[in-house]
């Protein structure tokens, strides 16, 4: 789940960071009043679609920021923009545009970019600078941006123009404060603009953590689903994880390290995996049946493994939720489990009862060698 | 400092009355575990015989306790965890799951400058077999030997335990780091810890691809091996992650990570294990004395 841009500057307007003046539009009317209201051209057009990432594709053409000169430039620019159809990633649904973002027009010359994460390797925050300088990460250690931080960066930058120097630093704790007070994984303002005496946040990201946003609901209301990642945001949902991959092995395990596990050894096998659905260590029965009918409708999958272990859930209920979506079980895809710990012996009986053809394993081995088997005879 | 609770270690637990909290108590009480308080919301009376607090602060002048187990809410495990630091309670095992981010790191920097231990979040906790659980794990499952065992992801440490019980091989320890990107204790302080336990005598580690903890390790563990050490770390056959890096950080394969970490771990003569399903059996031969 993400926020699109214009949420995005909203938050940053709200926190006091100086962004460029703009708005979203549902129509080219909308978007020349837009434009009205921002007064002197030129303008930026940016359709608000949220993509997901893919390491390999490059930025869609059709996504980047058109440069209107005027405001009938604008509308017929916007115009040509509503309407168009986005393929996604990782999977090609497509998307049309429905909304753009208007913006206020400068010439793009980087003062620099910098983010605030959570560093997972050095278990802290950390402030990277970037700039035609080099690149600087800062730990900030006791989780606080000290002042002997700013001489540095200024000195890195040789910043000698003090108001410029105190608008950076005032940029850098504001970003800071949203950072810390959203409980954010990480804040990017990407680039910084000099724009005549003044600075500017051109563009950013803010990501947020999943698991902090309890405390949020008025950035819950605003998320919508990543283009390509409906299956997520369903998973989501049943809390439970989807992550896709490529081949035609669905997974269903309980626990992101016994998921992992189960993907090496099939991959051991030569058998490729088409997604993993990780249950969690505790699953309810609603969450396995909800899986595992993802699973059914998931494309190109040729067979199914799950791989349970009953620590603090008994088998005898992951039973039941598969049961629950035997239904869906169309001839032809095998579904081999592998269930053990808790009530083993109660869930592998509840299973061989059913009609739906459940092939029933005892050891790890033996149940990935029947699903890549039994898949790859399929082709 | 880091320790194993056994039977007589005095232990609260915070969040008792959580559906969860009760049901670990039961567990915890039938295994024999020696646990003297408890705190949670409308905490009054007793609980199967336990005194409940209201707060820490309360239990711990009262019954001196050396550990808190902590089975509360994402919502309440920070303030929770605090309490706790600030009665210096020397262990604080957080068994939280889904724990934010940025509580997390409070946790971990508040727990360092206080100089206690803090377990987690989302770790199953510690079980020292046949004497205390201090924890979520499945009791029943766990046999009595000589082999510890450290992990990241619980169901995968059940898994290793399951694969060992086939061999005949039994547990002395096992304790949960938590599978969460931010934790407090590392694997360093539990392998000094089983260096002078003598109910060890082997140690096998469950690790993880996120993170630095197994490079820490490897540095350890070539100075300091008097056990054996067994390492499965999963995740090869993944790809790398599908999230947009940010600026200054690079898309790494995860399968480059873990082949690092094996180099660093074979090089400190630690045992490496490249399959789940040669968990159990890798143990069993290499203590036996034969080859793989």
């Amino acid at each position: 789940m993400e926020l699109h841009e214009y949420y995005v500057k909203e938050i940053f307007k709200k926190v006091g960071l100086p962004v460029l003046p703009g708005g979203v539009a549902y129509t080219p009317h909308e978007a020349c009043g837009v434009a009205k209201k921002i007064g002197q051209g030129p303008f930026w057009i940016k359709p608000q679609i949220l993509l997901g990432y893919s390491p390999n594709s490059k930025p869609n053409a059709l996504l980047d920021r058109k440069l209107a000169e005027s405001e009938s430039q604008v509308f017929e620019i916007s115009d040509a923009l509503f309407g168009k159809k986005i393929k996604g990633f990782p999977s090609n649904v497509p998307a049309t545009i429905t909304r753009v973002y208007v913006e206020q027009a400068i010439p793009k010359k980087s003062l620099c970019r910098f983010v605030f994460r959570v560093d997972f390797n050095q278990q802290t925050y950390t402030l990277t600078l970037v700039s035609d300088r080099g690149e600087k990460t800062y730990y900030l250690k006791n989780l606080k941006l000290e002042s002997s931080c700013k001489k540095e960066i200024l000195k890195i930058m040789r910043i000698h123009d003090s108001k410029i120097a105190k608008m950076l630093w005032d940029i850098v704790r504001k970003a800071f404060q949203l950072f810390t007070s959203y409980g954010a994984v990480a804040v990017e303002l990407n680039p910084i603009v000099q724009n005549d005496k003044t600075l500017v946040v051109v563009d950013g990201r803010l990501v947020f953590d999943p698991d902090s946003l309890f405390r949020f609901p008025e950035i819950v209301k605003c998320q919508e689903t990543k283009l390509g990642h409906e299956r997520e945001a369903l998973a989501k949902k049943n809390a439970f994880r989807y992550t896709k991959m490529n081949g035609n092995i669905a997974c269903l395990t309980n626990g992101i390290g016994l998921g992992w596990a189960t993907i090496d050894m099939i991959h051991q096998k030569e058998g490729q995996v088409a997604c993993l659905l990780d249950v969690g260590t505790e699953p309810s029965a609603n969450a396995i049946t909800k899986a595992m009918k993802l699973a059914l409708a998931e494309p190109n999958v040729d067979g199914i493994l799950v791989n349970i272990f009953g620590g603090l859930t008994s088998c005898k209920i992951i039973a039941e939720g598969l049961l629950a979506a035997s239904p869906e079980i169309s001839t032809g895809i095998p579904v081999v489990v592998r269930m053990v710990g808790l009530d083993a012996d109660q869930g592998a009986l509840l299973l061989s009862h059913s009609i739906s053809p459940f092939l029933v394993m005892d050891k790890m081995m033996d149940a990935v060698s029947a699903v890549v088997k039994q898949t790859k005879g399929d082709q | 400092m880091f320790f194993f609770p056994n039977k007589k270690t005095p232990i609260l637990f915070q969040g008792i009355t959580s559906t969860m909290g009760r049901y670990q108590t039961e567990k915890a009480l039938h295994y024999g575990t020696n646990v003297v308080a408890g705190t949670g919301a409308e905490a009054l009376g007793k609980l199967n015989g336990i005194p409940l607090y209201k707060t820490v602060a309360q239990a711990v002048r009262a019954k001196r306790p050396k550990v808190s187990v902590i089975f509360s809410t994402p919502q309440k495990a920070l303030s929770d965890v605090l309490e706790a630091v600030k009665a210096k309670i020397p262990l604080i095992i957080c068994t939280t799951e889904h724990v934010p981010m940025h509580d997390a790191l409070k946790m971990k920097w508040a727990a360092e400058r206080a100089k206690v231990t803090l377990l987690g979040p989302s770790s199953a906790g510690i079980l020292n077999v046949n004497q205390a659980i201090a924890g979520t794990m499945p009791t029943p499952l766990f046999k009595a030997g000589n082999i510890a065992l450290i992990g990241r992801s619980s169901s995968l440490m059940f898994e290793a335990v399951s694969q060992l019980n086939s061999y005949n091989l039994g547990i002395s320890q096992c304790v949960s780091l938590g599978a969460d990107h931010l934790i407090g204790t590392t694997f360093i302080p539990i392998l000094q810890a089983l260096n002078a336990d003598k109910s060890t005598k082997a140690i096998l580690v469950v690790g993880q691809v996120h993170g630095l903890l197994e490079e820490e390790l490897a540095a350890f563990y070539a100075k300091n091996h008097p056990k054996k050490l067994f390492v499965y770390i999963p995740g090869r056959a993944l790809a790398r992650s599908d999230k947009a890096p940010l600026l200054g950080m690079k898309s790494v394969l995860f399968s480059d990570v873990i082949e690092n970490k094996k180099q660093l771990l074979t090089r400190a003569k630690a045992i490496w294990i490249d399959t789940p399903d040669k968990i159990g059996k890798t143990v069993f031969d290499t203590l036996k004395g034969k080859k793989k």
